[in-house]
């Protein structure tokens, strides 16, 4: 019985890992079932989608751009830097841009549900809104996640975009090359084992952005420091969370046999 | 009520926009794998596949024309690879056209090209079974580089020889007779050239041999490209006609030599012509030096070969012959 | 609505609204409600009086089925809230209206949409007109029209309380919680909440639960008051009883006042 003689810290833990799978659950038990909350899952979509797109362009645009500044000394010492594109091309469409995004998106997205939620939490809207009939779980909640679950594999693939236009910009920083013959460059070197993982572990990442975002919103504490708390520890958990989906993702890969 | 309107259409462009540039990405991915589209098979043998794979590229004339479908071996020594192509370039291939194993780029995947043969044929049809031709692989170049390297330097050794026999021929006695001397002016000015000659194709060897050393360095994935293996084939081309160049050269030099005996033999005349023409000497001189500089040179690179990775093989094969060839020798001697 | 019901909760024959038996709930080890018991009948104004965190909250949160009692049964309008369904929990909100006292009007949205918000989707596919009308019947109710296109952070206190109040009574409810309607507001606005809450109840003939310490709107607004101390309901009655009672822990309640 040794094993559960465990921290206040590990029990804690454990604990919240058990409550976010409940909370996951509930998303999938009562968010789906209707009525469906078409018109607040569109404006959250609006505000989660459409309003990250400048913060998420301008990462990619960088991302891009430096990824290939930084990666054409090394190709130039094999001799390959013609490669350039190819390679750039494959590390933005396979990790950088889903997971770059997706932190970002955690960044900017996870804290605003987490403190929205959390208010709503603290000054009893939440309450208002349950002893109104309306169930805040379908109307606040599953909304947020099936909007973050939706629009971050978009945001990614119009990130992956920019970036790739950064990473033209980055290729002609140094040498001359044209728009069509980069793009071609870049395509020569995907595969559909390179975009299909890629895109489909975006939702998953957006998935797991709102549940956490809204879980930690819905269950903040009391009081303005809880609120804190809560738009903080999403951002955290949520991040680390996009780490062990992409581990997870290529160990997954791996196993079908998509990363030949 | 207008904001939210203005809202979702915002919304909405931007949903199309990310879903359009994913479905470019797919389409464009597609593309290059063939997925779209009308295609149709054809199948070409090979006995090695040299790493080709499911899914590689197959080229005509250079331009993307589909992909390997399939590979299967047939028996032991064939490989049948069903190609998949575009119906774009369907009314392009003949039936004579060839198919080989190539590689992209300097260190790129295996592809297989499909090249238009001359002459009239008539145009493939779905399933058809194309000619390959192998590509000499880079063992088989090396060899005969070898082998060419070899034969290099059997003949400066033949040409050191002949120099060693004017040396030793009275060429002085020789000096008086004014039609040797005219003789020995062209044949030394052949020779001049030809030991420059020596000396660049020397300068060749040396390069390619740097390169073939290099390219171990880098990545011996160097050794496996085709354009290297041409410009190598070329080179060697190139050295062996130096070699026959030499070659002649030497027979003539043996022929000259025998002459100038026989001069030497029958008459004495005009000697002092000769003599009193330093410039000549000088000439001469400096011919043999280069003569013995170009010699040197193949030499040197006779060991340079000796201690590339590449050819130890070979040269210890070749030194355990001369040891068989030795003791062979010396059992008949003693059988004697 | 002519006729009103001045004597509630003296006659036998009204039906209860709410039956709360024997709930126990504890936090921790700080035992919050211990065999709590309440009725409420139609048309009647219950006022629980105590101190706070004495519990009022928890336990109107336990009778709406914002929280869990650890025992005890809770019938609304005949409907055991523990064994209901989240759909079916949803239905019969519909027929309660809560007025928080944090007000809990939603910060996102203007006075008019926070009183759409719960009318769009009790009544689907309703006109607009109607909605408008629905909307302007409750700001109207309430004297302020004129805050329809206003923000919850624009408004003070008494405001922000009325608006909220508008919002609990636009469903028409049968029944309307109070979760302390007049903390916090001066003396002033507080009597013209306690009006309201009167004039609440003679025109939708509703049943209500008053929380409170304020013995202003005890005074004003209960027809019955429980007092409610450690946990249990020390005792029951109507105001003139709470004063006249000579017993000290009730006597407190009224010194506070002076």
């Amino acid at each position: 019985m040794k094993l559960w003689t465990l921290t206040e810290g590990n029990k804690e833990f454990i604990n919240e890992t058990g409550s976010i799978t409940k909370f996951a659950n509930r998303f999938f038990i009562v968010g789906m079932k209707p009525r469906y909350e078409f018109k607040e899952l569109l404006t959250q979509c609006y505000l989660i989608g459409y309003k990250s797109l400048p913060l998420v362009a301008l990462t990619g645009f960088i991302m891009g751009l430096v990824l290939t500044m930084q990666l054409r000394p090394s190709l130039i010492v094999y001799g390959v830097e013609s490669q350039l594109p190819e390679m750039v091309g494959i590390s933005i469409v396979r990790e950088v841009g889903p997971v770059i995004t997706a932190l970002i998106f955690a960044g900017k997205i996870g804290s605003s549900i987490g403190a929205e939620l959390g208010s709503m939490k603290v000054t009893e809207q939440i309450d208002a809104m349950e002893v109104s009939g309306i169930n805040p779980f379908k109307f606040l909640v599953a909304t947020r996640i099936i909007s973050t679950t939706l629009m971050l594999p978009i945001l990614t693939v119009l990130a992956d975009a920019i970036a790739l236009f950064g990473s033209y910009i980055g290729v002609n920083i140094n040498s001359v090359t044209s728009f069509s013959l980069f793009f071609t460059q870049v395509f020569q070197g995907l595969d559909l084992n390179d975009l299909l993982p890629a895109v489909i572990k975006t939702f998953f990442f957006g998935f797991a952005v709102g549940v956490v975002g809204c879980y930690k919103g819905f269950n903040s504490n009391k009081g303005t420091k809880g609120v804190g708390i809560a738009a903080n520890s999403a951002v955290v958990l949520s991040s680390v969370l996009i780490f062990i989906i992409d581990l997870l993702a290529v160990q997954i890969a791996d196993l079908m046999g998509l990363n030949y | 009520m207008g904001n939210y309107a203005e809202n979702n259409m915002r919304l909405g462009i931007f949903v199309l926009v990310g879903l359009i540039v994913l479905i470019f990405a797919f389409y464009m991915v597609g593309k290059n794998k063939s997925i779209f589209g009308g295609n149709f098979e054809l199948k070409a043998r090979f006995s090695n596949s040299n790493g080709l794979m499911k899914g590689s590229n197959v080229l005509y004339s250079g331009i993307q024309a589909g992909t390997v479908k399939s590979l299967k071996l047939i028996n032991d020594t064939t490989i049948e690879a069903t190609l998949l192509i575009d119906n774009e370039v369907k009314s392009f291939i003949r039936k004579n056209a060839i198919v080989t194993i190539g590689t992209e780029g300097l260190m790129g995947n295996k592809v297989i090209q499909i090249t238009p043969f001359k002459g009239n044929s008539p145009l493939v049809k779905e399933g058809d079974l194309l000619e390959s031709k192998k590509v000499a692989s880079i063992d088989e170049m090396l060899q005969t580089l070898s082998r060419t390297n070899d034969n290099i330097a059997g003949i400066s050794d033949g040409l050191r020889q002949t120099v060693v026999e004017i040396n030793k021929s009275t060429l002085w006695k020789l000096l008086g007779d004014k039609a040797a001397a005219n003789g020995i002016e062209s044949t030394i000015n052949q020779m001049h050239q030809a030991s420059i000659n020596a000396n660049a194709f020397s300068k060749d060897l040396e390069m390619i041999l740097s390169e073939t050393k290099s390219g171990k360095g880098t990545a011996g994935l160097l050794l496996t490209d085709t354009a290297f293996a041409t410009q190598l084939r070329m080179a060697l081309v190139g050295i062996k006609s130096a070699g026959d160049h030499a070659n002649e050269l030497t027979l003539q030099l043996n022929q000259m030599a025998s002459d100038l005996k026989k001069d030497l033999d029958n008459s004495n005349g005009f000697l002092n012509f000769l003599v009193k023409d330093s410039l000549m000497i000088k000439k001469l001189n400096a011919t043999m030096d280069n003569i013995e500089k170009g010699t040197d040179g193949f030499n040197q690179n006779m060991e340079a070969l000796k201690h590339n990775f590449l050819f130890r093989g070979y040269f210890k094969k070749l030194e355990k012959e001369k040891e068989k060839r030795k003791t062979i020798d010396q059992s008949l001697r003693i059988d004697k | 609505m002519g006729t009103i019901e001045s004597t509630a909760g003296s006659s036998e024959d009204k039906s209860t609204v709410i039956v709360v038996e024997h709930l126990y709930k504890k936090f921790g080890d700080n035992v919050v409600l211990d065999d709590f018991n309440l009725k409420v009948f139609t048309q009647e104004n219950v006022v629980v009086l105590g101190k706070s965190g004495s519990g009022k909250s928890v336990l109107v949160k336990c009778i709406v089925g914002l929280m869990k009692p650890d025992s005890g049964r809770v019938y609304v309008l005949g409907e055991d809230i523990a064994t209901l369904k989240e759909d079916e929990l949803d239905l019969l909100r519909t027929k309660l209206g809560f007025l928080f006292q944090s007000n809990a009007l939603y910060d996102s949205m203007t006075v008019r949409e926070n009183l759409e918000f719960p009318v769009r989707r009790h009544w689907e596919g309703m006109e607009q007109a109607e909605i408008d009308s629905k909307i302007t019947e409750a700001l109207e109710n309430v004297g302020l029209e004129d805050t329809i296109d206003m923000l919850p952070s624009e408004l003070s206190g008494g405001m922000a309380k009325r608006i909220a109040l508008a919002r609990a009574m636009i469903l028409k409810p049968e029944i309307i919680f109070y979760d302390e309607p007049t903390a916090g507001l001066d003396p002033v606005t507080a009597r013209e909440i306690n009006a309201l809450i009167l004039k609440m109840k003679r025109k939708y003939h509703t049943s209500s639960i008053i929380i409170t310490h304020d013995m202003e709107c005890v005074k004003h607004t209960a027809d019955r008051v429980l007092l409610l101390l450690e946990g249990k309901c020390y005792m029951e009655g109507t105001y003139k009883d709470l004063e006249q009672s000579t017993d000290k822990k009730i006597k407190q309640f009224f010194e506070l006042e002076s």
